[in-house]
C-alpha cells in the first residue's frame, strides 16, 4: 500500500533498520541506522519494532508527499521539518493527509535524521533478515540504492508492532534533542604496541573534527595523527607504518590508514582490514559519532571495557524507560519481553 | 585477547601467517560454535592469525567468554580438524587494463610477466571471506610459489569488481567496487557476488566463495575472456566447482 511519494530525495537518503547479523561471515557488514539511539526512539514513538524500516537522511533531507493518510515521526538530526510550510516538532507523531508535503532541510544540528511511519515501517528488500540498505553491496532497502525523486514507498504491514506508542513526555530531553558530542569514548585496540603510551597521550590531548569526506562506511577524522612506534615488520604485514596482518574489523574501530589518516569504521565498513587500530569506540558512541557534522570539534577519551559495559547499560535503561514509561524498575515479566530485551545486541552496535 | 569497545573480543592466536595459522583460526571458530558461550556469539570473523568475536552483550559475562576462549585454545592445539574444501577454477585475464600493476609486481619479484602469471595460477587457499561481500582473501597453498608486493601507500578510492589484487603475500579477489590498497594484477571473467542473481551458482547465497575453499585463477587470453563474459551476460555460465575436503591431523595436511 503506497503511502509516500519522494519529491526530492535529499543528499544520500536510504532505508535502514537495526541491521543484519547473518551476513558478517560472508563479508557483509551489519549496517543499520547510523544513530541507533535516534532510530530506536523513532520506532518507540510510533510503536514500531527494530526491524521496521525508516528513511535515514544525511545532512540534507528530502521532500515527500503523502498519497494515503499516514502518521510520521522525525528523530535524530534537526532538519527543520515542515508540513505544508508549518514547522513540526521532533520526536512527536504527526498525521499526514493525502497531498500533504513534508519538507526537510539542511541539518541545524546533528547529521543523521530519521523519518519513520506508524504501522510497520516501509516495505524494503530484506537480505539476511534486514531491510538496511548497503550501498557498496547494492543490497537491501530500495534495490540497494539511495532514494530518488519519483520513488513511491509502501507501508509494510507484515512487521511486528507493539501497538502502542511511547509518549513524548517519556523521552528524556537529552535523548531526543540531537546534541553533537564533544567527547567520543574508546577502549584501546589490539595494536597498542604501534602507539605506546606517548601515542595514547597525544591522541587524548588533541582536538579532532569529522571530515566532509565521510559516509556510512567510514568517518574520516581531521586532526593530528598520533605518533607511530616503529614496530618490527614481518613478511606478512607489509611495509607501511601502520600495516598489520589482515583481521576482522569491529564497528567503531579507530584505524590509522597509511600511518597518517584516522578513520572511524562505520556500520557499512569492510568486515576486515589491514591497518592498525589505536582503539575502538564504545557501542553508544558509534551512534553519537554519527551526529557529528563536518567541522564539529571533539576529543577522544579512553575508557575501560568495564566502563563501556556500564555506559551501555545506562542507555539500555533510557530506552526501556521510553518503552515502559518512567518509574521504578520492575522485575521483567518473561511473557512481556520488550523489543530491547529480545534484541539487546542492537543498542548502539 | 583484547576487548574492542564492549561488544567485540579480538583473539590473537599466531604470530606468523601460514596454512597452520589459517586452519588454526578456523578450528577455534568451530570449537567456539559448539562451546558453552555459543549462544552469546553473534558472529565471528576469521583473520589470518586472529579471530574476532562479535558478542551479544548480557548473554555471558566477559570473564566467562575469556575462560571459554582460553579453554578452546588449550583443547585445540594438536587436535584433529576436518573441513570442506572445494576447488573452484576462476578464469582470469592478467595484465592489461584490468591488471595494470602486473609488470611492477613481476619486476619486484625478479620475474618476467609470464613467470609471475604462472605463480598466480598456483592453487590458493581462501582463509578469509571478508572486507566486502563475498571477497576472498587467499594465500598460496605452496608457499614456494608465493609472490609479494607492498600495498598502495594511499588506498585507491575505488577498485573495479573482479580485480585480482596482491598485497603482502596474499591475494584478494574484489567482488564489488570498493576502496583498496592491493596491487592490481588481473581481472576475473566471472562474478563472485550477485545481490540479484542471474547465475544458478548464486541461487542460495549472494556470495560464491567460502573460507576453506581452494581457488585456481586460471589464465585466459582476451578472446576466451570475452566469450566467458558473454556466457555470464546470458546467464548460462557454469562454474567449475569440485568437491573436496581438508584434514589436519598430527601436524599434517591432507587434501582430497
Amino acid at each position: 500500500m503506497d503511502v509516500i511519494r519522494v519529491l526530492a530525495p535529499g543528499l544520500a537518503s536510504t532505508l535502514q533498520d537495526q541491521g543484519r547479523r547473518a551476513g558478517l561471515e560472508s563479508g557483509i557488514p551489519p549496517g543499520g541506522a547510523a544513530d541507533y539511539l535516534a532510530f530506536r526512539l523513532n520506532g518507540l514513538i510510533l510503536g514500531n519494532s527494530p526491524d521496521c524500516a525508516v528513511i535515514e537522511q544525511v545532512l540534507k533531507g528530502g521532500r515527500y508527499e503523502a498519497v494515503r493518510p499516514v502518521t510520521v515521526a522525525m528523530t535524530g538530526a534537526d532538519m527543520s521539518a515542515t508540513v505544508n510550510g508549518q514547522e513540526i516538532p521532533l520526536a512527536t507523531p504527526v498525521e499526514l493527509h493525502p497531498g500533504d508535503v513534508l519538507d526537510t532541510r539542511v541539518a541545524r544540528s546533528g547529521c543523521f535524521g530519521y523519518m519513520g511511519i506508524a504501522g510497520g515501517g516501509f516495505v524494503a528488500e530484506r537480505v539476511f533478515g534486514s531491510a538496511s540498505t548497503y550501498l557498496d553491496g547494492q543490497l537491501g532497502g530500495l534495490a540497494g540504492r539511495t532514494l530518488r525523486a519519483g520513488d513511491t514507498l509502501a507501508l509494510d504491514t507484515d512487521r511486528s508492532q507493539s501497538g502502542r506508542s511511547a509518549r513524548r513526555s517519556a523521552v528524556p530531553e537529552h535523548a531526543y534533542l540531537c546534541v553533537p558530542p564533544t567527547q567520543l569514548r574508546f577502549t584501546r585496540g589490539p595494536q597498542q604496541d604501534y602507539f605506546g603510551s606517548a601515542g595514547y597521550a597525544a591522541f587524548g590531548r588533541q582536538q579532532y573534527r569529522v571530515s566532509p569526506r565521510s559516509n556510512r562506511v567510514g568517518y574520516r577524522i581531521v586532526g593530528p595523527c598520533p605518533p607511530i612506534w616503529p614496530v618490527p615488520r614481518t613478511r606478512d604485514t607489509g611495509n607501511g607504518p601502520t600495516d598489520i596482518v589482515e583481521e576482522g574489523n569491529p564497528i567503531g574501530g579507530i584505524q590509522i590508514a597509511g600511518g597518517r589518516e584516522i578513520i572511524c569504521l562505520g556500520r557499512d565498513c569492510g568486515t576486515s582490514g589491514a591497518y592498525a587500530k589505536i582503539g575502538c569506540l564504545i557501542g553508544v558512541d558509534v551512534s553519537r559519532l554519527a551526529q557529528l557534522a563536518p567541522g564539529d570539534r571533539f576529543h577522544f577519551t579512553e575508557v575501560t571495557a568495564e566502563q563501556a559495559r556500564r555506559i551501555r547499560a545506562e542507555y539500555q535503561a533510557i530506552l526501556a524507560g521510553v518503552e515502559h514509561g518512567p518509574g521504578p524498575a520492575v522485575p521483567p515479566d518473561p511473557s512481556r519481553q520488550t523489543a530491547e530485551e529480545r534484541a539487546p545486541e542492537r543498542l548502539g552496535q | 585477547m583484547t576487548w574492542c569497545g564492549e561488544g567485540y573480543l579480538s583473539v590473537q592466536l599466531y604470530d606468523q601467517v601460514d596454512i597452520w595459522s589459517v586452519t588454526g583460526v578456523l578450528r577455534l571458530q568451530r570449537q567456539l560454535s559448539q562451546s558453552d558461550i555459543a549462544s552469546a556469539i553473534v558472529a565471528t570473523v576469521p583473520g589470518w592469525t586472529t579471530l574476532l568475536l562479535w558478542l551479544e552483550p548480557g548473554m555471558a559475562g566477559p570473564g566467562a567468554v575469556e575462560t571459554a576462549v582460553r579453554q578452546a585454545v588449550a583443547d585445540g592445539s594438536g587436535g584433529h580438524l576436518e573441513f570442506e574444501s572445494r576447488v573452484l577454477t576462476l578464469p582470469t585475464i592478467y595484465g592489461g587494463p584490468g591488471g595494470p600493476d602486473l609488470d611492477f609486481v613481476a619486476e619486484l619479484n625478479g620475474l618476467s610477466a609470464e613467470q609471475a602469471v604462472q605463480r598466480m595460477e598456483a592453487p590458493q587457499f581462501a582463509g578469509m571471506v571478508s572486507f566486502s561481500p563475498g571477497m576472498a582473501n587467499c594465500m598460496w597453498l605452496d608457499a614456494q610459489q608465493a609472490l609479494s608486493a607492498p600495498k598502495y601507500e594511499s588506498p585507491r578510492t575505488t577498485t573495479p569488481p573482479g580485480t585480482v589484487g596482491l598485497g603482502g603475500s596474499s591475494i584478494s579477489l574484489y567482488s564489488v567496487a570498493t576502496p583498496g590498497g592491493f596491487q592490481m594484477v588481473g581481472r576475473m571473467a566471472v562474478p563472485i557476488y550477485q545481490p540479484r542473481p542471474t547465475l544458478t551458482a548464486f541461487a542460495d547465497s549472494p556470495t560464491l566463495l567460502r573460507p576453506g575453499d581452494r581457488i585456481v585463477l586460471r589464465a585466459t587470453g582476451p578472446d576466451e575472456f570475452a566469450a566467458i563474459r558473454a556466457e555470464v551476460e546470458r546467464g548460462s555460465y557454469r562454474y567449475r566447482i569440485e568437491p573436496g575436503r581438508c584434514r589436519v591431523a598430527d601436524g599434517e595436511l591432507a587434501w582430497t
